[in-house]
């Protein structure tokens, strides 16, 4: 506790060490993460942060993907690819990868040998900007990224809402889910088995 | 005495602020990524730019007055800002619901509850670790006027927060 925290009145005191408790505190590995990012970005001034850290994403697991299935296939293990490109995918597509990629845990390793990690994207135009959902099935764990114009809130099938009031976010499936729900300025926008649909 | 360089001199104000930076951006953004984000468009304007650079003394101010203009123009640009306050107000009114969720997914989500004067005032004090006098010369307001902000954040943060 600081000087100054030792000054501040009482009822102020359990706040106080509650926020100095939950400060970030980024390791060495991850401040010398960021200080490459900012020697590699030279040039780049004056792109928008936030694109820049979605598409920064999305190159990062686009090659983590084409990284796992180039390795695989090279060990030779026989597989057929399903790599989707970015933005494609519709209803039908959706709800055959929505099976697949197991919100319905009905997934094994052999499936997944045979189908490979997927990737796969789906944009909404909402009233004042465009969301994005993105996701990423490595074999055991679907990983969904949100990019909103806006703040958002969503869940998996009816579990408790998670109002983020950021319009950047990602969430890990749970197992046994089979929908996912967004909302954006009083619309909702489901992601499940019969594909996906705005209301 | 050696004149530092100017790799030096990055590398020095790297090591003593970026963390500080990053933890400032992150209670005033509410996210983590984004602050990283920010925290690198500082330095990349700091190696870039060093006009502004009022030497060692001011060096500190000026870092977080680069971070905080970066924040304004993000905040202009998309005006995500004020709606995120809106959908603050509903949170407060179903913090009950919040039980599962960790202590600084509350408080950074109870941060939003604040105005922007307070929620700067409580991430550079608790984010950064900026003194009184620090903050007072960052925002060009009186030091008395910057402690009132920050207890009158912290009341309003403590009662949302629970």
């Amino acid at each position: 506790m600081s000087q100054f925290d030792d000054q501040l009145p009482e009822d102020l005191r359990d706040i106080a060490a509650r926020l100095s408790a939950a400060r970030v505190t980024p390791t060495p590995l991850e401040l010398d993460e960021l200080r490459r990012r900012v020697h590699g970005r030279g040039g780049h001034a004056g792109r928008s942060p936030q694109r820049r850290g979605f598409a920064g994403l999305l190159r990062t697991k686009l090659l983590a993907v084409c990284l796992t299935l180039g390795l695989t296939m090279t060990t030779g293990v026989g597989v057929v690819l399903a790599c989707d490109s970015f933005g494609g995918g519709g209803q039908n597509r959706f709800g055959n990868v929505w099976q697949t990629t197991s919100f319905r845990h009905d997934h094994d390793a052999s499936y997944c040998q045979y189908h490979g990690p997927e990737t796969n994207s789906y944009s909404w135009r909402t009233r004042h900007s465009t969301l994005t959902v993105f996701y990423v099935w490595d074999c055991r764990h679907l990983t969904v990224y949100f990019q909103c114009g806006e703040p958002f809130g969503f869940r998996w099938d009816n579990g408790g809402w998670n109002d983020t009031n950021l319009t950047s976010y990602d969430s890990v499936a749970p197992s046994e889910n089979s929908a996912l729900t967004i909302t954006v300025d009083g619309v909702t926008y489901t992601l499940g088995p019969n594909g996906s649909a705005a209301s | 005495m050696k004149k530092e360089s100017a790799a030096e001199a990055f590398d020095r104000l790297y090591s003593e602020h970026a963390a500080g930076l990053l933890g400032f951006l992150t209670y005033q953004t509410g996210d983590r990524s984004l602050a990283e984000d920010i925290v690198a468009d500082t330095f990349e304007r700091v190696l870039t730019s060093r006009s502004g650079w009022r030497g060692r003394s001011g060096e500190k101010t000026w870092l977080y007055a680069i971070a905080m203009n970066r924040l304004r123009d993000l905040a202009r640009r998309r005006g995500a800002e004020s709606r995120a306050l809106e959908r603050a107000s509903a949170f407060t009114d179903s913090a009950d619901e919040l039980g599962a969720v960790g202590d600084r997914d509350l408080l950074q989500r109870a941060m939003l509850t604040l105005s922007d004067e307070e929620r700067a005032v409580v991430a550079l004090r608790f984010g950064a670790d900026l003194t009184l006098a620090e903050m007072a010369e960052l925002l060009g307001e009186r030091q008395s006027t910057v402690e009132g902000r920050l207890y009158r954040g912290l009341r309003r943060l403590r009662d949302a927060a629970g």
